[in-house]
């Protein structure tokens, strides 16, 4: 069972969390509008680079990572 | 809403089908990111997240959030490779008819995605309205109703742009939800420490397993079934689809990856609510827990949190109905009716699927109410996500895969685990299997199926031609 500081500390990052999520897309949005009025169509957009997508897979396998920490040690 | 998506109507100049399907596929990464998130957050979750951890504890939100995310996840590979081979496509399912000399596949397909749709904002429009219903004690049928009439009037004028920009005013109030009104619950019920101390000395001998991370007591039930049938539902998902092609293709991997691992914070917080619960209200049975819970919101509070339900509810309903109507227009119109119809008037077939398909799902919502569980519902659905994910990866990534193996994966998976769903014992060859196991079955036949077939009838496509071939980025004239 979790001790009381560390149901609190989760709320914490719950919460941080949420709020860093609702904050990045707010950003995004505010800095980049609608669409891109300059394209017609995607295919002018180049794909998408390595880079890129093996920072996302990072960040898939650190919340992963994260999660299951969390399953195994938060008894 | 209604007012919003006339603006972007004008604003976008939504007067073609590549506009209307996909947003002509020029959608920033903050739009795209959080519509897709609020598409994957359900009215339900307010419902089905405390009740998760009514039954199971903390470890409930874990196993609520994680078929959500997984689907996220899932997906990439399929998105990512698509956007190769099929840069702009307008729907998923139009991949097949390049993909396959025969005209089958495709018609499985958009099968399957219909009625996984269909299905889809059934199960919106029922939960919710079981939500609202039970907030308000408003009629659900009310509910129901003024909710499609106000969507299908939104979708109507700007398709992917109406759903997409009233799901960003959805999103940000969904989060402000969460970061104020569950704070405040938690300080009506006392404090953190409150909670805790609360629902430890109610739980009693079962605080150790709810207060546990890993209590897997409830995998099978609530875990295993959903990872198997909703975890691969955002790779049939029309939904999905939408808004891979109508972001930018640079940021194809950015905003699933964004938008899945949010979706988990937000389902997190909603937990909260059932930990609430559980300190508050030790009798209340974990059905009935957040509503219960709820109640501690003073009147003006509980207002405001339904009024965002409401639109968390919109924004699900809207994006399925914006799917189905492009389903309708490209893939049914344009594909197999009339291959002289040019770009505005697949639109105007969009738009009238539009209004057509917000009366069948409404009609189809009041059919199932009292008929089917909302489990049964989505184990349906999962059972059209189970039978096309396998044959869709191995068509994407394996040059041999075939046409018939193809249909047989598909078609022969969807009838043995519906056989097995819904089924009994009286029935000849049915065999009692957990949810889990049958959704593992669809899997196994349609990926099997389509793979053995597809060994002994190999086809020899190449996929480098399919790009020349099959883009279409003016909205359905050809090349």
């Amino acid at each position: 069972m979790i001790s009381e500081t560390t149901f609190l500390v989760l709320l914490g990052v719950a919460w941080v969390s949420e709020l860093g999520f609702g904050a990045l897309i707010s950003y995004w949005f505010i800095t980049q509008g609608f669409g891109d009025d300059a394209a017609t169509a995607a295919t002018t957009a180049p794909l998408e680079s390595r880079r890129s997508v093996r920072l996302s897979l990072a960040a898939w396998a650190t919340f992963f990572v994260v999660l299951l920490a969390a399953i195994v040690f938060l008894n | 809403m209604i007012a919003l998506a006339y603006y972007v109507y004008r604003r976008q100049g939504v007067t073609n089908a590549s506009e209307f399907i996909t947003a002509g596929g020029r959608a920033r990464l903050g739009l795209t990111t959080a519509s897709f998130a609020v598409t994957w957050m359900w009215a339900g979750d307010v419902l089905g997240v405390p009740q998760y951890v009514g039954i199971t504890g903390i470890a409930g939100i874990w196993m609520y959030a994680a078929p959500a995310v997984l689907s996220s996840l899932v997906v990439i590979p399929f998105a990512l490779r698509m956007r190769r081979l099929f840069p702009q496509g307008l729907t998923y399912s139009e991949y097949f008819l390049e993909r396959f000399d025969s005209r089958l596949p495709h018609l499985a397909v958009v099968c399957v995605v219909l009625y996984t749709m269909v299905l889809g904002g059934i199960i919106q429009l029922f939960v919710g309205g079981a939500v609202i219903g039970g907030l308000t004690g408003i009629s659900p049928t009310v509910v129901n109703a003024v909710l499609v009439a106000i969507i299908g009037a939104y979708i109507l004028l700007g398709g992917l742009w109406s759903s997409m920009t009233t799901d960003f005013v959805q999103f940000v109030s969904a989060i402000v939800l969460t970061l104020v009104f569950v704070p405040f619950l938690v300080w009506q019920a006392g404090d953190p420490n409150v909670v805790y101390q609360h629902a430890v000395t109610n739980l009693g001998g079962q605080a150790d397993a709810f207060f546990s991370m890993g209590n897997l007591s409830s995998l099978e039930g609530l875990f295993l079934p959903y990872a198997l049938g909703l975890g691969v539902w955002g790779v049939v998902s029309m939904a999905t689809w939408q808004r891979v092609f109508a972001v930018r293709r640079d940021k194809t991997s950015r905003f699933l990856t964004v938008g899945g691992i949010g979706v988990f914070t937000t389902i997190a917080m909603y937990g909260v609510i059932g930990v609430v619960g559980l300190s508050a209200f030790p009798e209340v049975s974990p059905g009935n827990l957040s509503v219960e819970t709820l109640s501690l919101l003073p009147s003006w509070a509980a207002v405001v949190f339904i009024l965002v339900t409401l639109m968390v509810l919109g924004s699900s309903v809207d994006s399925y109905l914006a799917a189905i109507a492009s389903l309708a227009s490209r893939d049914i119109y344009y594909r197999h009716w009339n291959r002289d119809a040019d770009s505005s008037e697949q639109l105007s077939v969009a738009r009238y699927a539009s209004i057509v398909f917000a009366v069948v799902v409404f009609a189809g919502t009041e059919f199932v109410s009292g008929r089917l569980s909302f489990v049964t519902l989505l184990l349906i659905g999962g059972i059209g996500a189970s039978g096309l994910v396998g044959p869709f990866a191995l068509s994407l990534f394996w040059r041999c895969t075939s046409a018939g193996p193809f249909v047989a994966g598909v078609v022969v998976s969807q009838l043995v685990t519906a056989y097995l769903l819904l089924g009994n014992a009286a029935l000849p060859g049915w065999v009692g299997l957990k949810l889990w196991e049958i959704m593992a079955v669809g899997h196994i036949v349609s990926t099997g199926l389509t793979a053995l077939g597809s060994a002994v009838t190999p086809d020899d496509f190449a996929f480098a031609d399919l790009p020349d071939e099959a883009t279409r980025a003016d909205g359905g004239e050809e090349r």
